[in-house]
């Protein structure tokens, strides 16, 4: 029994800790975390979701997307109650991880020889780590666990650093400092838990690319983060490309119902129950002129009216 | 056995395989003693400080607010978290960290993990009850559940009952518990929770075991003394607890020798609750040649426990 269970243990610690030795996780261990994506990877082993799905997810709804999850078993994706820096503004990216924690002299010591050895800046502080391995498309996502006054995790400069490689902006449960310059910085956003004027103080980066806890969500390096004013989702990179699917499906079925209320041609019970073959042919017909793009084929959307029956 | 435990290596090892460099890399107990390497006393087969019981014992008497001075001299100004509740008022828990890290549960991850231990060990039951079944005498189970209360409950009385048998210690949960009433038949233990909920747990799975966890402001590594109180919980770095209790000690003596000369009014409050004068230290001395039952002290020992802040 104890021989089994020492075994076990040291096989388990094998699996969560073989990282923290690290500071940023290897591409190994990223690959283990994500076995489920089968696309590209980023060298750094992050899942890398094609851009054509994150421009499409920027026309989904929290709702189709915490339905989808929902819907797959993820019951924990969704984060509300945020501070954004320019409201009325979608953010889609892939996401790099960093965790903050109270600093403490020996873990200090321990991370900044660890991170000189991997290769990490010494010029500057610690918490500009993970920016230097920012790319573009990607959303800099941190855990400072909340905290607001000394715990601000950028301010402009790094804002403008973070915008230039990456095109896009941040996700902290943490804050910022210099609200007002950043608001000018064109193109970035930021979803914060607060803002405050003083500078980061008493926090260390003890990992890159791990899992982190992000309020009620467990956040991994490469999901997909969609945020706008009404809360932010992390998407794990396998499901972003059904979820695509499904709720354009779902966002043309809405919209040819709208149409179809409007023109009072069917009662409002046949629009919204099982749809007849004279409405499933008007909206093959509808769709087949839509004005944009879309990212759905033909087969599945006859898959998708299959289904309906 | 032997067979059994054959086949456990050699599905192990092909696990292992499948994750390639990941467990090549390092080996547990070298962590443990990396994170952990300005301790350089005895530690235990996993590589966890251990800290000797001696001390534990010593640290049982000593003031939290004390203790919490000498860290915050020695820059560590982030080991103690307040605001908690209590299954027993005025029951300490004092020992050796081990820590856990839940968070909350997705099914890509919480498949390999529940896969990994139920193929390996034929284990049954939530990952909650996994730190448990490695806890020695001594040690404090110390959790983060996220402060998550509602089906955030990481232990109910069962769990308690192993956990206080296992480690004759209470434990420390940023997190929830169940079974109050129960809990507080059991003489001798307590639990410092965020609250308790009749929930069962749900939604929350195990990400590290021995991995530096923080508890609210505090942040814990593997064998840290625990120590908790009424006031709130204090996690005092191995290397530190020998100083650490050292000095709460001699606090205390000084207290007392304080307390004396504040009665007797030689001296005033504000000239003892400060940097003590030659006079005071000196008459401090002398008070302790005439108890040495107290112990005793050299003038250049005072003044080096004295050099940092100690009132």
């Amino acid at each position: 029994m104890n021989k089994k269970l020492i075994l076990l243990t040291a096989f388990l610690m094998t699996f969560f800790f073989s990282e923290a030795q690290r500071v940023a996780s290897s591409p190994d261990y990223i690959r283990t975390l994500t076995s489920q994506w089968e696309g590209e990877r980023f060298e750094d082993g992050r899942p890398k979701v094609p851009d054509l799905y994150l421009e499409r997810l920027e026309n989904a709804t929290l709702e189709q997307i915490w339905g989808y999850l929902g819907r797959k078993g993820y019951n924990n994706q969704v984060e509300l109650d945020w501070v954004i820096l320019k409201p009325g503004e979608t953010m889609v990216g892939r996401v790099v991880t960093t965790q903050f924690m109270p600093s403490r002299p020996d873990l200090d010591s321990i991370v900044k020889a660890q991170g000189k050895a991997e290769g990490h800046s010494q010029h500057g502080g610690i918490n500009i780590w993970p920016i230097d391995m920012l790319t573009k498309g990607d959303i800099y996502v941190a855990d400072g666990y909340g905290k607001v006054k000394d715990g601000t995790l950028i301010g402009s400069s790094l804002g403008n650093a973070i915008y230039g490689k990456t095109g896009k902006g941040v996700i902290f449960n943490g804050s910022v400092r210099d609200m007002q310059e950043l608001k000018a910085t064109e193109g970035f956003n930021a979803w914060v838990k607060g803002h405050d004027p003083s500078y980061i103080k008493g926090m260390t980066p003890t990992s890159i690319n791990a899992p982190i806890r992000i309020g009620e969500v467990t956040v991994f390096p490469g999901d997909v983060a969609f945020a706008n004013d009404y809360g932010v989702v992390f998407i794990p990179a396998h499901l972003v490309e059904g979820l695509v699917i499904s709720s354009e499906l779902t966002g043309l079925r809405d919209e040819f119902e709208r149409l179809l209320l409007q023109q009072g041609n069917y009662p409002s019970g046949e629009i919204h129950g099982e749809w007849s073959d004279d409405i499933k042919n008007e909206f093959r017909k509808w769709v087949s002129e839509y004005p944009r793009e879309l990212t759905v084929n033909k087969e599945q959307i006859e898959a998708y009216l299959k289904k309906q029956d | 056995m032997n067979l059994r435990l054959t086949v456990i290596l050699l599905s192990l090892l092909g696990i292992c395989s499948s994750i390639g460099a990941l467990s090549a890399q390092t080996i547990p107990r070298d962590e443990l003693i990396f994170l952990t390497s300005e301790w350089d006393g005895e530690r235990f087969s996993d590589g966890r400080p251990k800290i000797s019981d001696d001390l534990l014992e010593r640290a049982k008497n000593i003031g939290i607010d004390d203790a919490w001075t000498v860290l915050q001299n020695e820059g560590y100004t982030n080991q103690f978290d307040g605001n908690w509740k209590v299954v027993q008022d005025d029951v300490a828990v004092v020992g050796r960290a081990l820590t856990a890290m839940y968070m909350p549960s997705r099914p890509d991850i919480q498949k390999n993990i529940m896969h990994r231990g139920t193929t390996s060990d034929g284990r049954k039951g939530n990952t909650n009850s996994w730190p448990i079944d490695i806890l020695t005498q001594g040690d404090v189970y110390v959790a983060d559940g996220f402060g998550k209360i509602d089906a955030g409950t990481l232990m109910g009385a069962t769990l308690a009952t192993s956990i206080y048998n296992k480690s004759g210690n209470g434990v420390v949960f940023n997190g929830s518990a169940r079974d109050l009433e129960a809990l507080k038949k059991m003489d001798g233990f307590n639990a410092f929770v965020r609250d308790f909920h009749p929930s069962f747990l749900e939604d929350m799975v195990l990400m590290g075991l021995n991995s530096p966890i923080r508890i609210g402001d505090a942040i814990v590594l593997p064998g840290d003394l625990v120590i908790a109180k009424n006031q709130g919980v204090l996690f005092v770095p191995a290397h530190l607890a020998q100083q650490v209790i050292l000095t709460a000690e001699f606090v205390s003596l000084k207290d007392q020798f304080g307390f004396e000369m504040i009665k007797t009014q030689r001296y005033t409050t504000g000239e003892i609750d400060n940097q003590w004068s030659n006079d005071i230290k000196q008459d401090f001395l002398n008070w302790l040649k005439k108890n040495p039952e107290l112990g005793t002290m050299t003038r250049t020992e005072l003044d080096e426990v004295l050099s940092k802040r100690t009132w």
